[in-house]
C-alpha cells in the first residue's frame, strides 16, 4: 500500500497527521502544507516532540520568501505536481508525503483538476515506492472528494 | 509689281517690331519626373527666347503648378535678366498629401512693358506604392513578434516548472548536508 486518504474529524486532524509523521522515524518527508503556514505547522509538529529536520515543506499558504521553504500558490496545482516530483526524485532513500489537507485544494480549483493532480501525484509516488498520506476534514466537501477516492490504494474515515 | 515689294516690305518691317521684345517661353520636364509621387520633387527646364532682343531685361518670371482643376497649388515669382535667351531649372516639393492626376508645371514671363508670354507642361502624379521589400519586412517582422510573444507566453510555465525543479534541488541539497 503506498497511498492512504485520511478523512477525519477536523478537531483530530492535527492529532492524525501528528501521528502518522511520528510512525515515519528517521525517514524524510515531503509535506504539502494547504491549511497552515509551514512556520505554523512545524511549530505544532516540534510541539509533539517531532523532528522537523527530516521534514520538506511546501507552503501553500503565504507567498513570502523564506529560505529553504518551497512556496507554492494553491491553484497552481501544475506547479505543485513539479515540486512534489522533484522532492520525490531529489531525497534518495526512503520517503513519504503528507497532504494537509486535500480538500483546501477544492477551494481554488475545480474537481477534475483535483482529481488529475491526485492521479498524477499517487501514480509517480507508486513508480517511486514513495508512501502518500493525504488529509481531508469530514466536514470540509467530503462529498467533492468522492473522485478523488479511486486514486488512493486505501481510504480511511475516523 | 511696285505694289507687291511695297506689301512685303511692310509685312517684314511688321514682323521686326513684333519680334523686338517678344519672349517666347519652353517649358519642359525631364522625362523621369514626368510621373511622380506625392511628396517628390517636380523639376523643369525653362528657356526663355528673347525673340529680336540685343540688350540685357529684366523680365519678372512666375513659376507655378496647378492642380486638374486649374487652381495653383504651388507658386514663385522672381526676377530674372534675359538677353537673347535664358535656361533655368526650377522645382517645387509636391504636397505629400497630394491627389493623384494630372498636373502642370507652368512659367509666365512679363517684361517691363507689360507683355507676357506662358508655357507649360504636364506631368502625372500617382498613387505612392509601399515598397515591395519594405512591405515584405513589415509583414515579416510582424510574424516575427508575434512568434515571440507565442513562444514567450507557451515557455512561461516551462520556465516556472524549470524554477521549481532547480529550487527543490536546491533546498534538498542543502538540506542534505546538514
Amino acid at each position: 500500500m503506498t497511498s492512504l486518504l485520511i478523512i477525519t474529524p477536523v478537531e483530530k486532524l492535527q492529532e492524525k497527521i501528528n501521528s502518522v509523521v511520528k510512525s515515519f522515524k528517521n525517514t524524510y518527508g515531503i509535506y504539502v502544507s494547504l491549511n497552515k503556514t509551514q512556520k505554523s505547522t512545524e511549530s505544532v509538529l516540534k510541539k509533539s516532540g517531532i523532528n522537523t529536520k527530516k521534514l520538506f515543506f511546501i507552503d501553500c499558504v503565504t507567498d513570502k520568501n523564506v529560505e529553504g521553504i518551497l512556496h507554492i500558490p494553491p491553484d497552481r496545482l501544475d506547479l505543485l505536481s513539479v515540486a512534489i516530483n522533484s522532492f520525490i526524485r531529489c531525497i534518495k532513500g526512503d520517503k513519504f508525503l503528507i497532504i494537509d489537507s486535500l480538500a483546501t485544494l477544492l477551494i481554488y480549483n475545480s474537481e477534475n483538476n483535483v482529481a488529475k493532480f491526485a492521479k498524477e501525484v499517487t501514480e509517480y509516488a507508486a513508480q517511486k515506492n514513495v508512501k502518500v498520506i493525504a488529509f481531508s476534514p469530514k466536514t470540509q466537501g467530503e462529498e467533492l472528494l468522492n473522485k478523488i477516492f479511486n486514486f488512493f490504494d486505501k481510504v480511511e474515515k475516523k | 509689281m511696285k505694289r507687291i515689294v511695297f506689301l512685303i516690305f511692310i509685312i517684314l518691317l511688321t514682323n521686326v517690331v513684333v519680334a523686338q521684345g517678344n519672349f517666347n517661353v519652353i517649358v519642359d520636364i525631364p522625362k523621369s519626373y514626368s510621373i511622380l509621387k506625392p511628396g517628390d520633387e517636380i523639376i523643369a527646364s525653362i528657356k526663355l527666347i528673347n525673340l529680336g532682343g540685343t540688350k540685357r531685361e529684366d523680365v519678372t518670371l512666375e513659376c507655378w503648378v496647378s492642380e486638374p482643376g486649374g487652381s495653383k497649388i504651388l507658386k514663385r515669382t522672381e526676377t530674372v535678366a534675359v538677353e537673347t535667351q535664358a535656361n533655368f531649372v526650377r522645382g517645387f516639393n509636391l504636397p505629400k498629401d497630394i491627389e493623384p492626376g494630372t498636373y502642370k508645371f507652368s512659367a509666365k514671363i512679363t517684361y517691363s512693358n507689360g507683355n507676357h508670354a506662358t508655357g507649360e507642361h504636364s506631368f502625372q502624379v500617382v498613387e505612392k506604392k509601399l515598397n515591395t521589400n519594405n512591405y515584405y519586412i513589415i509583414i515579416g517582422s510582424v510574424i516575427l513578434l508575434v512568434i515571440i510573444i507565442i513562444v514567450l507566453i507557451k515557455s512561461k510555465p516551462i520556465i516556472e516548472k524549470l524554477k521549481i525543479r532547480h529550487e527543490v534541488a536546491k533546498i534538498v541539497k542543502e538540506r542534505m548536508k546538514e
